[in-house]
């Protein structure tokens, strides 16, 4: 089961909060649920999963899968997923680092996505 | 120290200079203890009444009417009368005194016919009027002195002058009259602060230094000198920093609020550093709200301050700071007295750091010494918790541990080794890995205990521990009891009813050389909950021991038993400071009507493989397998299970099932269905599946026949994953 999304659009960025079981009857909803949520002038996405108690293999592709599609419009996914959760093990086992960033709370999540522009346009 | 110059070290403004230097260089007119100055009033007032008696005599000797010698004495004796009343204030007392006695010089200098010796009387007087420390009087004194000579001087010339010049001249002799009368004033003034100064400067190190603080614990000791400190130099807040790994971090503050975590101050720039890097104080005369490097004083306001270091051993371990909320100079007094208090606080802040590292010392060994984890067996649900004193002193000594016996025997133990601190906590490390060594050979309980006494006992230095150990069947739910003087374990049936459980106790380990330990044999039964415990969970400052008995049987009675884990946190109760006592606890759970296995079949949809899930995660906890392996094997089987669903069949669908078995701490997870193998690619997981299954269990096989796929997933969890990992 899965939670209905949470979304909160601010200023610079898109804040949806998950909750509950992502496996492969809900991956989807959530790959969705985000594709929708996320404006084209946003400096990316945070994906909080905080309170996401089981992540499969099928949630971790359409972390993939959101995480390249924000790419393609220069924009940047950062993960919310506290350090003793097992979502971060799993996370971890997939090397998810290579195409999002995990972070323990949304402010540093936050701060990632505006830090990562300024460093963009220093490139 | 490119920062530090921008603070402005003077108070700019020339006219506050000046009042600043005025009010500085003044005495302060502190008054006098209520004794002293009954004492000095009642001497003044013996004068006083003196002159009462001998001016009119003085009047009549020098020819003046016995009338008039005695109007004028009416006029002396008005004045010390009021000045006796106890109606009136104190300083309307002094003053009235201080007027009588330059009334007296006044009409000395007027019967005397204007002689200019007794104009010496005068000086006299203004000389014992500084006695009473109060500005009042002795301005009114002054004033009166100028006044007199002025008025009389112009009425009746003759009366206060004797030479022909001043005669003539009246308002220019008054002038210079009232000039010498001004210099003797602040000839008094001068000599007057400089005592003041003098007083105050070993009042105000009196008070700092008192030895009686140091019977304070150091947080009242600190809030008490903060708040001294800060009288006393006239600062509204006072704070303590100590040295850490980011900067420095509020240790103490008085004149202030600081919610929540204490505050850090980093160490690039501003007083703080300046008073660190020159390990010396410093003071700010003034500095702007902006310039502030701490949160603290921008807070509060601060407009003024100094710094005086803490130094331990020749090494700087915090600083000690006042602040003012209006620029002002601190004087080489302020900032002495500042260096002497931050002197006091840095060997009490010092031995209180060793004190907490000795607990943390005490504390580590301890835990380092209890098992980290515990064995899983089936059929029983296992939790145990240590907490260490608060006290450095009273860390260490009590242990528990759960020993798997093998065929469904499991051995708990809970003990307590008389003494603290390191050498109860290293003791106790050898007796639990004796009692583990005994129990694994497979003797009795009672063979046990007696073993470990005479260990002790052999160890001939005294100590003492107390032990409890049980022997449970799993199956057949039957224990056997044995204590060394322990408490007696509590248990709850399946039906709710709580009782504490017999235990024929005998002597504590290492009492005696010989002593027998009986074995008592219980029915525990499956759905039974089993607490084990120290003394320390009831024996609470205050109550007795019967008290702490009854309040943790109603603590267990009302506990609702989800796991043993929740138990755990039920029994020990909500924390009230820190603990007197180590407390350890250990719940053991027989579960009921516990199963062995797990079989489940699904249809094959993908809603259908949160519902195995779910059945595996029921059966492993009751099985009581750890959390995080717990959560590996469950995402180990929905990716098998996911695979199963979408490649197993076709449209038409099917059926897949999970089975589950834990021996010998392995678990055995197998997921298989009756469908046709297409491939493991996993559309779904993106190729995914099959490493995270690898890197989460020990061992994954997949086998595929015409007839199916069989995927059987493998754990090592509990203590056997440890002992590998060893």
């Amino acid at each position: 089961m899965i939670a209905p999304l949470e979304v909160e659009t601010r200023e610079d960025m898109v804040i949806v909060r998950a909750a509950g079981e992502i496996d492969i009857a809900t991956a989807g909803q959530l790959r969705d649920g985000c594709f929708a949520a996320v404006t084209n002038d946003s400096l990316g996405l945070v994906l909080d999963l905080s309170r996401v108690s089981f992540l499969d293999s099928s949630g971790v592709r359409a972390l993939f899968v959101i995480a390249e599609r924000l790419d393609e419009h220069r924009q940047h996914l950062a993960l919310v997923v506290p350090d003793t959760s097992h979502v971060r093990r799993v996370l971890g086992i997939v090397n998810i680092e290579g195409s999002a960033s995990v972070h323990d709370t949304i402010e540093d999540a936050g701060a990632r996505l505006r830090d990562g522009i300024g460093r963009g346009a220093a490139r | 120290m490119a920062a530090a110059a921008r603070l402005k070290r003077d108070v700019p403004d020339p006219g506050d200079r000046l009042r600043g230097w005025i009010v500085r260089a003044l005495p302060q007119g502190r008054g006098l203890p209520a004794g002293a100055w009954e004492r000095r009033h009642r001497g003044l007032l013996a004068i006083l009444w003196i002159h009462v008696a001998f001016v009119p005599l003085f009047g009549i000797t020098m020819g003046y009417g016995v009338g008039h010698s005695a109007l004028e004495g009416m006029l002396l004796m008005a004045a010390a009368l009021a000045a006796h009343s106890g109606r009136l204030g104190r300083r309307m007392r002094s003053t009235l005194c201080s007027v009588g006695l330059l009334t007296a010089s006044g009409l000395l200098v007027h019967f005397s016919g204007g002689f200019i010796e007794f104009h010496f009387h005068f000086f006299v007087m203004i000389a014992l009027l500084s006695l009473y420390v109060d500005w009042v009087p002795f301005t009114v004194a002054v004033a009166y002195v100028a006044a007199h000579h002025g008025v009389i001087g112009v009425l009746d010339p003759e009366a206060v002058y004797n030479h022909p010049d001043a005669i003539a001249q009246p308002w220019t002799w008054a002038a210079i009259h009232a000039a010498f009368v001004l210099a003797a004033g602040a000839a008094n003034v001068f000599t007057w602060r400089i005592s003041e100064e003098e007083a105050l400067r070993r009042e105000n190190v009196e008070r700092v230094t008192e030895a009686a603080l140091a019977k304070l614990p150091l947080d009242d000791l600190l809030s008490e000198l903060l708040r001294r400190v800060s009288e006393t130099v006239g600062a509204e807040l006072a704070s303590l920093w100590l040295t850490g790994p980011d900067g420095l971090k509020l240790r103490a503050v008085h004149g202030a609020e600081v919610p929540g975590a204490p505050p850090c101050l980093s160490l690039e720039r501003g007083l703080h550093a300046e008073v660190v890097a020159r390990a010396e104080p410093v003071a700010v005369a003034e500095v702007e709200p902006g310039e502030l490097e701490s949160e603290l004083h921008r807070a509060a306001g601060a407009r003024a301050l100094a710094g005086a270091p803490l130094m331990v051993e020749g090494g700087l371990v915090g600083v000690l700071d006042v602040a003012s909320r209006r620029p002002r100079r601190f004087s080489e007094t302020d900032l002495g007295l500042l260096q002497l208090v931050a002197d006091r606080i840095g060997p009490a802040i010092d031995r209180a750091r060793l004190y907490e590292e000795e607990h943390r010392i005490a504390s580590t060994l301890q835990r380092s010494l209890l098992p980290k984890r515990l064995p899983v067996v089936h059929g029983v649900d296992l939790a145990a918790r240590y907490l260490p004193a608060g006290d450095a002193v009273a860390v260490g000594g009590d242990w528990y541990d759960a020993i798997e016996l093998g065929s469904g025997r499991l051995a708990v133990v809970m003990g307590d080794v008389a003494g603290h601190g390191t050498e109860a906590a290293s003791l106790m490390g050898q007796l639990r890995t004796a009692a583990r060594a005994y129990a694994t050979e497979g003797h009795s309980p009672a063979t046990v205990a007696t073993r470990l006494n005479s260990l002790l006992a052999g160890l001939e230095d005294g100590s003492m521990a107390t032990l409890l150990y049980l022997e449970l069947d799993v199956p057949s739910g039957r224990a056997t009891l044995v204590s060394a003087g322990h408490p007696p374990p509590l248990v709850r049936r399946r039906g709710g009813a709580v009782e504490y459980l017999e235990t024929k106790p005998a002597a504590p380990l290492g009492a005696r050389a010989h002593t027998v330990y009986a074995e008592h044999a219980l029915e525990i039964g499956a759905g039974s909950t089993i607490v084990l415990y120290t003394d320390g969970l009831v024996e609470r400052p205050g109550e007795s021991l019967d008290d702490g008995l009854d309040a943790l049987m109603s603590r267990f009675g009302s506990a609702v038993l989800t796991t043993a884990e929740a138990t755990c946190r039920d029994v020990l109760g909500p924390g009230e400071g820190p603990l007197r006592d180590d407390v350890a606890v250990l719940v053991v759970h027989l579960v009921d009507v516990p199963g062995r296995s797990l079989r489940g079949e699904y249809p094959s949809e993908v809603t259908a493989v949160s519902s195995a899930r779910r059945d595996l995660e029921r059966f492993l906890r009751t099985a009581g397998v750890p959390e995080m392996e717990l959560q590996d094997l469950l995402l180990g089987c929905a990716e098998a299970c996911s695979n199963a669903v979408q490649h197993a069949y076709g449209p038409e669908g099917g059926r897949f099932r999970i089975a589950a078995e834990i021996e010998a701490g392995i678990v055995r997870v197998t997921v298989s269905d009756d469908g046709t193998w297409r491939r493991f690619n996993e559309a779904s997981g993106g190729g995914r599946g099959l490493p995270i299954m690898n890197a989460i269990v020990d061992d994954v096989d997949v086998r595929r026949t015409p007839q199916g796929t069989r995927v059987t997933l493998r754990k090592l969890v509990g203590e056997a994953s440890d002992d590998r990992a060893a």
